[in-house]
């Protein structure tokens, strides 16, 4: 499992954030999580191996994380910038 | 009669089943709402091709050979894309990505198409995506409407509610929506967990005034013959953003359709379907990311039998 907190760039928590897989080593569903007001997501990892997720909102640059998950649980830190008109 | 793992389940409200020999819909119906007859227009202009004219879409390559020939890398054994060692790596977007956004997602056959909000058991939130195929029926994964294996504590089940927005638009929503928690599946998902099973409506409180497709279990031969269209509301996108992209279909299993059509989470759940002599026909129903191609699950006899019984 891909346990993970998104928070901007003053370190707040940052809710409905679209985190989905881009990259899987293993067919995936094709839907997005969204963050809970406290930032966080939980993202089933059904096998061993390499992930590629992103997350997505308004007014943020897009983030790109992978993640190699082997036995356990992984989790990831992800600090959005603002994006730059 | 049915039995599982095309078990219809469901979450509450009377079940009704019955077989059929029919393996189509009835007609599609573009709706009473506006925007109907500019509509009627733009698919004369289409000139039979199977794919929409959608302003700024087009193909990479952009010619009308490339969006009928499938992709020349090697595609995976059918079977082997949906299950066991080796697994192929999962890649939604492919190679250039040729998406185009809808413009205007109020008119038909857009608005026959619906952006989703699930709630799942344990509050968790997602987005997905669906096709209505009934006046209170949207045709969706069946991972949008029961989460199985997650892994998390709490988060399996039925989702606890699905927010409908059909011809959602970004922050408006043309038709307003619909809040459902009445759900159905078959066995082989809720129970078993198969992807070759991942299908499913949601029954909405009432009517949308916004159309729907026909849906069709189409023949090996008739479905590789076909150009699989998708719209629906990727998360990689601007927030509630509709967008399309179209191919020819690349393979086909008894129970599943693949195709080299660009998504990204968040669209799970559109109808993949045919658009021919004017009338728009789902095939397949999106649902999974592959690494040459994306997948969903088949409309064959006895989903069509299904999604019959339950379209409403």
């Amino acid at each position: 499992m891909i346990v993970g907190v998104v928070r901007d760039e003053a370190a707040a928590p940052v809710k409905d954030v679209r985190v989905y897989f881009t990259h899987a080593p293993v067919a995936i569903p094709d839907v997005a999580a969204l963050t809970g007001a406290d930032g966080k997501f939980m993202l089933g990892a059904p096998v061993d191996g390499s992930y590629t997720i992103e997350c997505a909102a308004e007014g943020f640059d897009t983030v790109r994380r992978t993640v190699v998950i082997t036995e356990r649980d992984e989790e990831v830190e992800i600090n959005l910038a603002p994006r730059i008109p | 009669m049915l039995e599982a793992p095309h078990m219809p389940d469901f979450s509450e409200g009377d079940l009704v089943t019955r077989d059929s020999d029919r393996p189509m819909s009835s007609p599609p119906s573009k709706g009473g709402a506006k925007g109907a007859a500019s509509l009627q227009v733009e698919a004369l202009r289409t000139g039979g091709k199977g794919l929409e004219d959608v302003e700024g879409y087009s193909r990479a390559a952009g010619t009308l050979s490339d969006l009928l020939t499938p992709p020349s890398v090697d595609l995976p054994d059918v079977g082997e894309a949906s299950f066991g060692p080796p697994r192929p790596q999962a890649e939604t977007v492919h190679g250039v990505d040729d998406r185009a956004q809808i413009g205007d997602p109020s008119v038909y056959p857009w608005r026959a198409q619906c952006s989703l909000s699930m709630t799942a058991a344990d509050g968790s939130g997602w987005i997905g995506s669906g096709t209505f195929i009934g006046p209170r029926t949207v045709l969706t994964a069946g991972h949008c409407l029961f989460v199985k294996n997650s892994g998390v504590p709490g988060r399996d089940g039925w989702m606890t509610s699905i927010q409908v927005m059909p011809g959602r638009n970004a922050a408006t929503l043309p038709y307003g929506s619909q809040t459902s928690s009445t759900f159905r599946s078959v066995t082989g998902w809720t129970v078993s967990g198969n992807q070759e099973f991942d299908y499913g409506v949601i029954i909405l409180p009432t009517s949308f005034d916004v159309g729907w497709l026909g849906y069709w279990g189409l023949s090996d031969a008739d479905l590789l013959a076909t150009t699989g269209n998708i719209a629906g509301y990727p998360g990689d996108k601007p927030a509630g953003s509709m967008w399309y992209a179209a191919r020819q279909i690349a393979a086909v299993s008894p129970l599943k359709v693949h195709y080299d059509i660009d998504t990204a989470g968040g669209q799970s759940g559109s109808g993949v379907y045919r658009f021919l002599n004017n009338e728009r026909h789902v095939v397949a129903v999106h649902a999974y990311g592959g690494a040459t191609t994306n997948s969903g699950t088949r409309l064959n006899g006895e989903v069509v039998t299904n999604l019959l019984a339950w379209t409403v």
